[in-house]
C-alpha cells in the first residue's frame, strides 16, 4: 500500500492537471507556439545556409517561451483559485498537511507543462524530419542529436523552475504580482552574464558588487537556454550537463520547500 | 451534565484573531469560547451573520488554529490528521471543481480522506444513493442544481465514514422542498449514530432536529445547552379561542395576554397555567362556546432575540 501523501499528491495533482487542461488560455498558448512554427519553417525556406537549424533555433524558442507562459500564468493562479473558491478548505479539513497538498497542486502544474513540452517537441522534431527529408537532408544527423535532447530537457527544466518560483510568489502576493515578480526574475536571470559584464566593466565600486550579487543570487536562467550549442551542435560534457540539471533540480526544490513553509504561516 | 466519556469535541478558552489592513493588525472574531458537543447529538449553532460561526467551524474542523485556547477533537488536537480523519465537513455554500463529476469528485475527497481506491469504488454508491444522486454520478458538477451540490457536498462529507459531521450552513440557499429534503437526511444521519454539529441563522430549522443548541453573537457563546431547558425557560401561556360572545364582554371576563377578533370568533392568550382554569369557566358561564385551547411553548426566536437583546 503506497503512503497516504503519494495518493494525496496524486489525486490533487490530477485534479490540477484537469483544471489546467481545460483552460482557453492554454490552449492559446499553444496556438502561439505552432505560429512560431509556422514563422520558423517560413524563416527556414528563405534561408540557404543551414535552414534546418535555423528552424530548430527559432522551434526551441517556440517551446521556451510556451512552456514559461504557461508556467508563470497558470502558476500564478494555482493557489489563489483555491482559495478564492475556498475549495481548498475542503481539502484542508482532510487530513492532508498544507505543503503535501501545495506539492499535488505543483504536480498537476507539472503535468501541463511536460505535456505541452512533449507534444511541441514531437512536432518540432516532425516538423524538422520533414524539411530534412524535403530537402535531401539526412535526418537522423538533424534530429537524432544529444545536444538537440538535452537542449529540450534543459527548456522543459526551465519551464518547472518559472512554476515553482511562481507558486512560491503567489503565496504571498496576488497572482498578476506573481505574474510581474516571476517574468522580471526571468528576464534578470537570462542575462546573469550581462549582469557580471556591466560590474567588470564598472570596477569595484558598490553598484558593482550589487550587480554581482544579482548575479549570484537569482537564479541563472541562462545555463538553461541552448544558445549557440544547437545551433552548431557542440556537445555538452557529462559534467556540464550534469551540473545544470542538478542547478534546476535544486532550485526547484528550493522554491517548493520555501512555498511549503510559507503555506504553513498563511491564513486562509 | 455529560460525562467526559459522552464528549466528541471541546473547544475551551478558544479566542481568535485575523490579521487585517495595512498594518495587519489583529482583529478579534470569537472571545472565549468555550463549547462542549456531546457524542451522537445533533447540536445546532445558531448565530446572525458575521458573529463568528464559521470561524469557530474552520478551528472545529482543523483548518485554522486559534490564537488562544484549545480545540479537541475525541481527545486529539482539531489540527492534528487524527482528529481530521473522524469529520466529515460540509461548507457554507460549497463550491467544487467543476469540471469534475460527482464520482470523480468523490474519488479525489476519499484519496484525501486516505482511503484505498478498493474503499472508495465500493464506498461511492452507498454515499450517492444515501443522497439520492446515483443517477448523477456521471454528470459534471457544472450542471449541478443548488441542491445537488449541496447534496454531492454532504455525499463527499460522508464519504469517509466519519463519526462526526460538520455541516455549516447546510440548507442555505435551497428551496423549501430541498431544505426538507436536507433536513430528513440530517436527522436519517443522526439516527444512524452520528454525531451532528450545524450551523444556521434559520431558527426553525434548529428548533425541528437539534437536542443541543448553542448561541453566538459577535463572538461569544451567548448561552448553550439542551434544546429542552431553552424551550422551559419562557413564560408558558395558552391560547384559548371561543365565540357566541362580544369582544366587549369577553374582557369583562378575564385579563388577557393579547385578544383579537378572528371571522369565525375571538382568540385569545391567557398569561398563567392558573389562569386558564378560571378564564374557562367565565367564558363557559357567560354563554361563550369554547373552540380550542393550545398551550404554546416559546419558540427558539423569541429566546434568540432575548438573548441577542
Amino acid at each position: 500500500m503506497k503512503p497516504h501523501w503519494i495518493n494525496v499528491v496524486r489525486a490533487t495533482g490530477l485534479v490540477t492537471f484537469r483544471e489546467i487542461l481545460r483552460d482557453k488560455l492554454l490552449y492559446n498558448i499553444v496556438l502561439f507556439a505552432i505560429l512560431v512554427f509556422g514563422a520558423a519553417l517560413l524563416a527556414a525556406q528563405l534561408t540557404h545556409i543551414q535552414p534546418e537549424r535555423l528552424l530548430i533555433d527559432l522551434g526551441l524558442s517556440g517551446i521556451a517561451i510556451s512552456g514559461g507562459m504557461i508556467a508563470i500564468l497558470a502558476g500564478s493562479g494555482l493557489l489563489h483559485r483555491e482559495v478564492e473558491r475556498r475549495t481548498i478548505h475542503l481539502a484542508l479539513s482532510r487530513p492532508v498537511s498544507r505543503p503535501i497538498f501545495l506539492l499535488g497542486k505543483f504536480t498537476g502544474l507539472s503535468g501541463i507543462i511536460a505535456l505541452n513540452w512533449l507534444l511541441l517537441s514531437a512536432a518540432l522534431l516532425a516538423m524538422t524530419a520533414i524539411f530534412a527529408a524535403a530537402s535531401g537532408m539526412n535526418i537522423g544527423t538533424v534530429i537524432f542529436s544529444p545536444t538537440l535532447f538535452l537542449a529540450l530537457i534543459f527548456l522543459l527544466m526551465q519551464s518547472l523552475l518559472l512554476g515553482s518560483m511562481t507558486v512560491f510568489f503567489s503565496t504571498f502576493s496576488t497572482p498578476s504580482l506573481s505574474v510581474i515578480f516571476s517574468f522580471g526574475i526571468y528576464l534578470v536571470g537570462v542575462n546573469t552574464a550581462e549582469l557580471r559584464f556591466a560590474a567588470e566593466k564598472i570596477g569595484p565600486s558598490l553598484p558593482a558588487s550589487l550587480l554581482n550579487g544579482l548575479a549570484l543570487v537569482l537564479p541563472s536562467f541562462e545555463r538553461f537556454a541552448p544558445g549557440t550549442r544547437v545551433t552548431y551542435d557542440l556537445p555538452f560534457g557529462f559534467q556540464e550537463a550534469a551540473g545544470i540539471f542538478i542547478y534546476g533540480l535544486a532550485l526547484i526544490s528550493m522554491f517548493l520547500a520555501a512555498t511549503g513553509l510559507l503555506i504553513r504561516k498563511r491564513e486562509i | 451534565m455529560n460525562q467526559p466519556q459522552d464528549i466528541i469535541a471541546e473547544i475551551s478558552g478558544t479566542s481568535q484573531s485575523f490579521r487585517s489592513g495595512f498594518w495587519m493588525k489583529r482583529i478579534p472574531v470569537l472571545h472565549n469560547v468555550t463549547l462542549r458537543i456531546p457524542r451522537r447529538s445533533v447540536f445546532g449553532f445558531l448565530g446572525a451573520n458575521g458573529a463568528g460561526k464559521t470561524t469557530l467551524i474552520h478551528l472545529l474542523v482543523g483548518i485554522r488554529k486559534p490564537f488562544e485556547g484549545t480545540v479537541r477533537i475525541n481527545g486529539h488536537d482539531a489540527a492534528t490528521p487524527e482528529a481530521r480523519a473522524l469529520i466529515g465537513y460540509l461548507p457554507e455554500r460549497p463550491y467544487f471543481h467543476e469540471h469534475l463529476t460527482g464520482s470523480q469528485l468523490l474519488r479525489y475527497f476519499g484519496a484525501l480522506s486516505g482511503m484505498t481506491p478498493e474503499q472508495i469504488t465500493a464506498r461511492i454508491p452507498e454515499v450517492l444513493t444515501s443522497v439520492g444522486l446515483l443517477q448523477a454520478a456521471g454528470m459534471e458538477l457544472r450542471r449541478y442544481s443548488k441542491g445537488m451540490l449541496q447534496r454531492i457536498g454532504i455525499a463527499q462529507a460522508l464519504l469517509h465514514n466519519p463519526e462526526f459531521l460538520v455541516l455549516d450552513e447546510p440548507m442555505s440557499g435551497l428551496d423549501p422542498v430541498g431544505r426538507k429534503e436536507i433536513r430528513e437526511l440530517i436527522l436519517r444521519l443522526s439516527h444512524e449514530g452520528r454525531t451532528i454539529f450545524f450551523s444556521s441563522h434559520v431558527i426553525p430549522d434548529v428548533e425541528t432536529i437539534c437536542d443541543e443548541v448553542a448561541l453566538i453573537q459577535q463572538g461569544r457563546i451567548i448561552t448553550c445547552g439542551p434544546i429542552g431547558n431553552f424551550l422551559a425557560q419562557g413564560d408558558l401561556t395558552t391560547e384559548v379561542a371561543f365565540s357566541g360572545i362580544s369582544l366587549a364582554q369577553a374582557e369583562k371576563i378575564a385579563t388577557f395576554q393579547s385578544i383579537r377578533e378572528m371571522p369565525d370568533g375571538i382568540r385569545a392568550t391567557v398569561g398563567s397555567q392558573d389562569a386558564v382554569q378560571s378564564t374557562l369557566q367565565g367564558l363557559l358561564n357567560s354563554g361563550a362556546r369554547v373552540l380550542w385551547v393550545t398551550p404554546l411553548r416559546p419558540s427558539l426566536e423569541s429566546l434568540f432575540e432575548k438573548g441577542t437583546q
